[in-house]
This record gives C-alpha cells, sequence and structure tokens, in this order.
C-alpha cells in the first residue's frame, strides 16, 4: 500500500462524517436484527412441535391415501383434463409448507436483502462525500500543489472509499450476521442445517463486503466528476427513482441490466426476476395471453456485470479529473 | 535551459467558457521572474493573476503558450520540480473540521517529511499553541500563517503567494510582509500577486505590471515607479489661473475642483515659488501618491489598452 493511500485512510479515519455512516450502518443492522427477530418469533419451539405434529399426520395421511386420491381425481375430472397427467398429482407434503419458510437459509436471506440495499447506499455516501468535502474546501487544490501527479491523487483517493466501504459492509456484516445467527439458533434452525448450509450463510456475508467495495469506489468515482455531496445524493435518488422504479415497473426486461438486480446476484448466490410474455390467443382474436417468465441471473453474470460497470464509472471519472480544471 | 529564472512563460493564454461565452483571463503573458528575492505581480482586479498561477501550478490547464519553473517546463515536469515549490492560491484552504497539526501532518506524510517538521514550521509560523484547534475556528490571520506553515514543510525555493494581505488586519499585514522579506533575504524566491501598488513597493524587489491578461512593464519597483514623475496637489483661491501660469511655464497642470493638480514635478517648491512669483499664494500642499491607478491608466493608455475593471 503506497503511501498516498495511507494518507487517504488515515483522513478517512479522522473524518466524522465517517464514523456518522458506520454509526448509521450498526443501527440499520440492529434493526435488521430486530425485525428477523420479530417475523420469526411464532417459530418458537412450542409452535415447531405444533407444526411436526401437524406434518407428521398430514404426511402419514399422504402415505396411506395418495393413490386413492388420485383415482378419485381421474374419475371425476373431465374428459381433456385426463390427458395431462399432473393434473391430479398429489404432491407429497414437507415440513417446510407447515412452517413457512423457516429455514436457517431463509432467515438469513431475508435479513440480508434489507442490509445489500442499505450497504449500497451507505459505502456510496462515504466514497462520494470523502471526494466532494475535498472539492468544496478547496482542498483539492491545496494537495495538488503537494502531489502534481494526479492520476496517482486520484487512484489513492479511490481506494480509501474501498476499504470504507469494506468497512461499513464489515460493519452490517458482523451485526447481522451474528445477530440472525442468535436469532437462528434460538429457533434452533442452525442446529439442523448442513456444514454446507451453513458456510453458504457465511459466504454470502462474506459477498455483501464485495458489494461494499464496489459501492464505495462507486462513490468516489460519481464524487470526482460531479464535486458535491448534495449532488452526489441527487444522482443517488434520481437513479433509484428513474431506473429501479421505473425500469422495474414498466421495462421488465431491462431488469437485467439494473444495479439491485446484480448486486441480488451476487449477495445471493444468483437471483431471478419474472417478466410477462405475451403472444396472441390462438382461439380468440384480439387477445394477448400473457405467461409470466422467470430469467435467472447467476451469481457469476451478476459480479461480471457489477465489475464492468465500477471499472466503464470509474475510468471515466480518471479521465475527467485529469482534464478539468480544479477550481 | 537555465536562464537564472525561477519562473518563466511565454505566450501564456487561457480562456474560460461560461454559459455567457468565453471569457479570456490570460491573454499572451510574458512573465519572468528572476530567482532570489522578491518579486511583485501586479495588476488590478481580473487582470488574470491568479489564473496565471493556477495555470504554473498545474490546476488550470492553459489553451496555448509554455511556462518553465526553474528551467523545467510545466505542468509535464511538475512532479519533479513541485518539491522546490510551496503555494497559497487565493484564501488559504484546509479541512476545516481538522486542526491544523492534522491538516499540516497529512501533508507531510504525502510527501514524505518527517513528523517532527510540523511541530517546527508550527513553531516558525508562531503556531504551536493553536495548534491542536480546529482549522475552522482560526482567525483569518491565522489560517494565512498555517498555509505559510505548510509550505515550508518542503523547505521551497520559490514562494508563491496569491494576495496573501487580503482581508488582515494592519498587524497581520506586517506580519506577511515581514515573513516575505525575510524569506527573499534567505535567499528564496517569493512571487507575491497584489492590486496594491504599496504593497508592492514595500516588500518586492523586482516587479511585473499586468493588466487584461498580458505584460506591461516589468523591472525595478524603483525604476517603474520613479519613471511615472510624480505630482502635486495645491489648494490655491483660483486654481485656473494658477493651472494657466504654470502652463506658461512649461508644466503640466490643471484645475481639478478647488485644487491645482501639477503632474511631473520633482521638487514641490518650483511650484509654490513660481506661483509666488504670481502673487498666487498656497494654502496647502500635497504630494500625490504615486498610486496603481495613475501608473495602470499610464501603461494601458502607453499600450493603447483599454483599463477594464475597478482598479483599488
Ligand atoms: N473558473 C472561472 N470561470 C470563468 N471565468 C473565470 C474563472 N476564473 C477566473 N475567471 C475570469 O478570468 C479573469 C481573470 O481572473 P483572475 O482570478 O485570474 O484575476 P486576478 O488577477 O486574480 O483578480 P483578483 O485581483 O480579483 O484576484 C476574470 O475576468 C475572471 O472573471
Ligand atoms: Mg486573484
Amino acid at each position: 500500500m503506497n503511501r498516498l493511500v495511507r494518507v487517504e485512510l488515515r483522513r478517512m479515519v479522522a473524518r466524522r462524517a465517517t464514523w456518522v455512516v458506520l454509526g448509521l450502518c450498526a443501527v440499520l443492522a440492529c434493526l435488521v436484527v430486530y425485525g428477523s427477530h420479530q417475523s420469526t418469533r411464532y417459530l418458537t419451539p412450542a409452535n415447531r412441535a405444533q407444526a411436526a405434529q401437524g406434518f407428521d399426520q398430514s404426511h402419514a395421511d399422504w402415505v396411506a391415501h395418495h393413490d386413492e386420491w388420485t383415482k378419485d381425481c381421474l374419475k371425476n375430472a373431465p374428459p381433456e383434463a385426463k390427458a395431462d397427467p399432473s393434473a391430479c398429482a398429489m404432491p407429497e407434503p414437507t415440513l417446510e409448507n407447515f412452517l413457512g419458510g423457516s429455514s436457517l437459509r431463509q432467515v438469513v436471506r431475508e435479513s440480508v436483502s434489507g442490509t445489500t440495499g442499505a450497504v449500497m447506499f451507505l459505502a456510496f455516501l462515504l466514497g462520494a462525500t470523502f471526494v466532494a468535502a475535498e472539492f468544496s474546501s478547496g482542498t483539492m487544490s491545496t494537495w495538488l500543489t503537494f502531489e502534481p501527479r494526479r492520476l496517482r491523487v486520484f487512484l489513492s483517493k479511490v481506494q480509501a472509499p474501498v476499504v470504507g466501504g469494506v468497512a461499513v459492509a464489515a460493519v452490517m456484516a458482523l451485526i447481522c450476521g451474528v445477530g440472525v445467527w442468535w436469532v437462528a439458533r434460538g429457533l434452533g434452525l442452525t442446529a439442523e442445517a448442513s456444514t454446507a448450509e451453513q458456510a453458504a450463510v457465511v459466504w454470502t456475508w462474506v459477498r455483501l463486503l464485495a458489494v461494499g467495495a464496489f459501492a464505495g469506489a462507486l462513490g468516489a468515482a460519481v464524487g470526482f466528476v460531479v464535486r458535491n455531496t448534495a449532488a452526489c445524493l441527487g444522482i443517488a435518488v434520481a437513479y433509484g427513482v428513474v431506473a429501479e422504479l421505473i425500469v422495474a415497473g414498466f421495462l421488465g426486461p431491462a431488469r437485467r441490466w439494473l444495479i439491485s438486480t446484480n448486486l441480488r446476484a451476487v449477495v445471493d448466490h444468483g437471483t431471478a426476476y419474472l417478466t410477462d410474455r405475451c403472444t396472441p390467443d390462438p382461439q380468440q382474436q384480439g387477445i394477448l395471453s400473457c405467461t409470466s417468465v422467470e430469467h435467472h441471473v447467476s451469481l457469476g453474470s451478476g459480479a461480471a456485470y457489477l465489475v464492468v460497470v465500477c471499472l466503464a464509472v470509474v475510468a471515466i471519472s480518471a479521465w475527467s479529473y485529469q482534464r478539468r480544471d480544479v477550481g | 535551459m537555465d536562464d537564472g529564472l525561477a519562473v518563466r512563460t511565454r505566450a501564456l493564454r487561457k480562456t474560460y467558457r461560461t454559459p455567457r461565452g468565453t471569457r479570456v483571463a490570460v491573454a499572451g503573458l510574458d512573465l519572468s521572474v528572476p530567482a532570489g528575492g522578491v518579486h511583485g505581480f501586479l495588476g488590478p482586479n481580473g487582470s488574470g493573476k491568479t489564473t496565471s498561477i493556477r495555470m504554473l501550478l498545474g490546476l488550470v490547464r492553459p489553451d496555448s503558450g509554455t511556462m518553465h519553473l526553474y528551467g523545467e517546463p510545466v505542468p509535464e515536469r511538475l512532479p519533479h520540480v513541485m518539491r522546490r515549490i510551496g503555494a497559497i492560491v487565493e484564501s488559504p484552504k484546509f479541512f476545516p473540521a481538522f486542526s491544523g497539526r492534522k491538516n499540516l501532518s497529512l501533508l507531510a506524510e504525502a510527501i514524505g517529511a518527517p513528523r517532527t517538521r510540523v511541530g517546527e514550521v508550527l513553531e516558525l509560523t508562531a503556531l504551536h499553541d493553536r495548534g491542536d484547534d480546529r482549522f475552522a475556528s482560526y482567525s483569518l490571520g491565522m489560517k494565512q500563517r498555517l498555509a505559510v506553515a505548510a509550505t515550508l514543510l518542503k523547505s521551497p525555493d520559490l514562494l508563491i503567494f496569491d494576495e496573501p494581505t487580503n482581508g488582515l488586519d494592519p498587524a497581520g499585514i506586517r506580519e506577511i510582509r515581514q515573513t516575505m522579506r525575510d524569506l527573499g533575504r534567505e535567499g528564496r524566491t517569493v512571487l507575491v500577486s497584489s492590486h496594491i501598488l504599496a504593497e508592492v513597493e514595500q516588500v518586492a524587489d523586482t516587479v511585473s505590471i499586468v493588466g487584461q491578461g498580458r505584460l506591461l512593464a516589468e523591472g525595478r519597483v524603483a525604476d517603474l515607479i520613479g519613471a511615472q514623475a510624480a505630482g502635486v496637489r495645491a489648494t490655491v483661491p483660483d486654481p485656473a489661473l494658477a493651472a494657466a501660469v504654470l502652463e506658461a511655464q512649461g508644466l503640466s497642470a490643471r484645475a481639478d475642483g478647488a485644487h491645482l493638480l501639477v503632474d511631473g514635478v520633482q521638487d514641490a517648491s518650483e511650484v509654490t515659488r513660481l506661483l509666488g512669483g504670481h502673487d498666487i499664494w498656497v494654502s496647502e500642499l500635497t504630494r500625490t501618491g504615486q498610486d496603481l491607478e495613475s501608473v495602470f491608466l499610464e501603461l494601458t493608455a502607453e499600450k493603447g489598452l483599454e483599463a477594464t475593471g475597478a482598479v483599488r
């Protein structure tokens, strides 16, 4: 790590804004843990025992009678449905049906989806103010009279927020991770989770650190271009409204290219989104019949997309900083 | 290239694009600052002093022209020469929430100066007991001193001060002038920009006068100001009559309200003698100080340029 990065890190640690952001992060993390505790509260051992009992009974019924049920169903079904074997399939009940989404994985996933957005926003904010404050206080010009190599200055001022972003994510991951684990353990979910499942949960939190790094770099790069914290926030909010809401609402297929979709793909180890595919109904003229199509985005492609976005924004920002006057 | 110049610009030009078109800030400036001593960079508001300094420091990109610092072409060789240069552009700019000491220690670490140097320069600028206060809580004079302290972190050969006395009280002004003189005497080069002639006159050995982004005159301060011969202002009963009398004697005189203004007289007693000879008695006589306004107006008139902007 070179000298300039070290200086920038020292400055980041000394900044009040850094600690405000980390504090906010801790508060949000506690809220997430509290939320996850609230939403799983009904899963007390007594309730779980009751659910298990219900499951045992219904499973026993199913084992004893499902052939019979299928036969009955086929007998009463209209003739055209008889061609479709799945029409009268009687699926085997699972414990999950009775517990309502209560595996360790699921509890963690719910808490993570809440934290990803917060980490993204807070780490972006941290990076953006870190750079923008230099322009608004005018210290950027003082700094350049000590180190005139702009590319070096740029890189050091982007690297520090990357570390800061990781710190934001680490605070979030640590508090949420430990908190949610504690909630899940209280419910006895960790004991029944396999080692592989437990490892997957730990990796989820580790991937959140990458989100922090991504957002920190993005914030700093945007800070270099717009040079003002309020303007950076404006851009973040405008993106949130225009892209995330409008695209998600009206331009289904474009969701593949939303940052949020790809963030979810990274943190959740792959994600899916639905679009409507509509075709003219062959039987009825002028009527469209639509079906929902599920599109999968893998961890790899989500990560690749975010890396490309990040590199592109950083490159444009570096180029503009090299060329523009510093007032 | 080694021509004994600390700063050398040729045909330096910068235009700013504004919503209302382009504005020429520097229009072919040829600036030569000899190494050693204090050099004044004098010009009215908006004449392009700050812009020129920003270009020398690589903060602003020139449209055309060449710049050299100690013979090194800039901005290309700026990373190489920057360690020899300390600069304060416009007002001192530091992180407001950090202490003076913290601000300096970050800068010192960036250039690899030893930590102990921070204490030394704070001591040198008499800031050591306020060093741990927030920069935002400093008075303007202390901010200015901190900026000087920052430039001294590098022990530079060339110091560039852009209007360093702006907003300071008389004590602060005297202090900073003394600092500049001392630095010049130590053999360093100090380039100080100002729009106040008296300021440059008091500290500078040599001066460059600019107007509208161009060099109007340069040389030793004493020569330049001496060349613009001084005048006197007299209070007489009938200024118009008195002016006619002096004109007849070959002096340049005119009535200015209740006063008589005479240009180009080295010896004021000549005026009283001539007027007395015509039974015109002077009740009050003052030398008119040679101010930037008149020097500048004469220079622009000579160069056929129109003076613009408020000249204070
Ligand atoms: N960032 C900018 N954008 C547009 N115009 C600018 C900019 N900076 C300076 N100018 C213009 O360039 C001209 C020269 O300005 P500059 O600040 O260099 O003058 P100066 O000699 O330092 O004046 P002063 O004595 O008031 O400090 C002015 O007309 C100014 O309005
Ligand atoms: Mg100026």
